[in-house]
């Protein structure tokens, strides 16, 4: 076995095994930092395939960012640490999850050059689709092509080619714009009354948690300094 | 590949050293269990605990988040250019600067608003 075998069978445990963990806990809060180890894996398969660029953007922007504003928004959401979901239908949504993948691999995989599917009466509905006309149409690539040494250097060159990638370059940067146009909107100023209101609401909400979580009722008053310090957020 | 060779190394070396560390605290650990309630209780300054340790942070935190997100897309984009930079001489310099150019409007704009600025979003 090559480095690049045991480098890929470790990663590969590594990210089963933390999805897996991602998708059957009931701590949300424990899912999305397993989440992290999902998304560090798959960057590891990225440098596997020799594109360390793609490694790059999905450390920075999965790990960096988007793990981030998840782990934020669960400790953002009232009682979602606290909840302990039940999902009663996880075994059959697996089970039907497996079956599609299974029918997708063989009708649009590589196993089509061997097994035709088309024929069978109910799928060939499925081959009629449009998806199916792209799918059908990869050109699956088995021979083992080199990437050039400068594909970075290329990629950045494309980028700011008039020729080639300068117009949707320049056209990330106005989606960007939009998008933080709407971030702003979502987080946007609202009348004094709304928030009030609001917070009086959290406020009592916090107060009956705190009393159905304080242990011993018979516990001596806190210094008034201590209880401030937590309702000053 | 082989430029990430270290990192794989320094993530092999990382995880063997907690555990290392785990394994050390388990074997030679005192094994006693705890009876009083007081040493089961987190550390908190040598204060009462007030509350569960996971609280809820202002929602405030979400658009600072969202705005990460979008700033560090436009930092992976310069990351490729950078590789580029010496050959792509003037031009390139001028296509980047215009795409920041787009993104610092948006930038200059939600500073005016105050989405930077903690207090004067609710107010």
């Amino acid at each position: 076995m090559t480095l690049q075998q045991v480098i890929f069978i470790i990663l590969a445990i590594a990210v089963i095994g933390s999805a897996l963990f991602v998708v059957t806990t009931s701590n949300l809060f424990r899912g999305a930092l397993m989440l992290i180890v999902a998304f560090f894996g798959v960057a590891g398969f990225y440098v596997l395939l020799d594109n360390g660029l793609f490694a790059v953007a999905q450390v920075m922007i999965y790990i960096g960012a988007i793990s981030i504003l998840i782990i934020f928004s669960v400790m953002l959401t009232r009682g979602m640490q606290a909840m302990i979901p039940r999902n009663a239908q996880a075994g059959s949504v697996a089970i039907a999850a497996a079956l599609l993948f299974l029918i997708l691999l063989l009708a649009f995989g590589p196993f089509r050059l061997v097994v035709d599917l088309s024929g069978v009466p109910i799928l060939s509905a499925l081959f009629r689709t449009e998806s199916a006309r792209v799918l059908g149409g990869v050109p699956w690539q088995f021979a083992n092509r080199e990437v050039p040494e400068t594909y970075i250097a290329d990629f950045g060159r494309a980028l700011v080619d008039l020729n080639q990638f300068l117009l949707p370059f320049l056209l990330v940067a106005f989606l960007v714009d939009a998008v933080l146009a709407g971030a702003i909107y979502i987080a946007r100023q609202r009348k004094p009354a709304e928030v009030i209101a609001e917070r009086e609401a959290i406020a009592k909400e916090e107060a009956e948690e705190l009393a159905a979580l304080q242990p011993q009722p018979t516990a001596p008053t806190l210094p008034q300094g201590a209880i401030a310090s937590t309702a000053d957020h | 590949m082989n430029d990430f060779l270290p990192i794989f190394v320094l993530l092999v070396l990382a995880s063997g050293l907690v555990s290392l560390v785990l394994l050390i605290s388990v074997l030679f650990g005192p094994r006693r269990r705890a009876r009083n309630e007081t040493k089961l209780q987190p550390y908190e300054s040598g204060m009462r605990p007030i509350g569960p340790a996971q609280r809820r942070l202002p929602v405030r935190f979400y658009l600072i988040a969202v705005l990460f997100i979008l700033f560090d897309i436009e930092v992976v984009f310069f990351f490729p250019w950078a590789v580029a930079l010496r050959e792509l001489g003037w031009a390139g310099l001028l296509s980047m600067l215009i795409f920041i150019g787009i993104l610092e409007a948006g930038h200059f704009w939600l500073w005016r608003r105050g989405a930077l600025e903690w207090e004067k979003m609710d107010k």
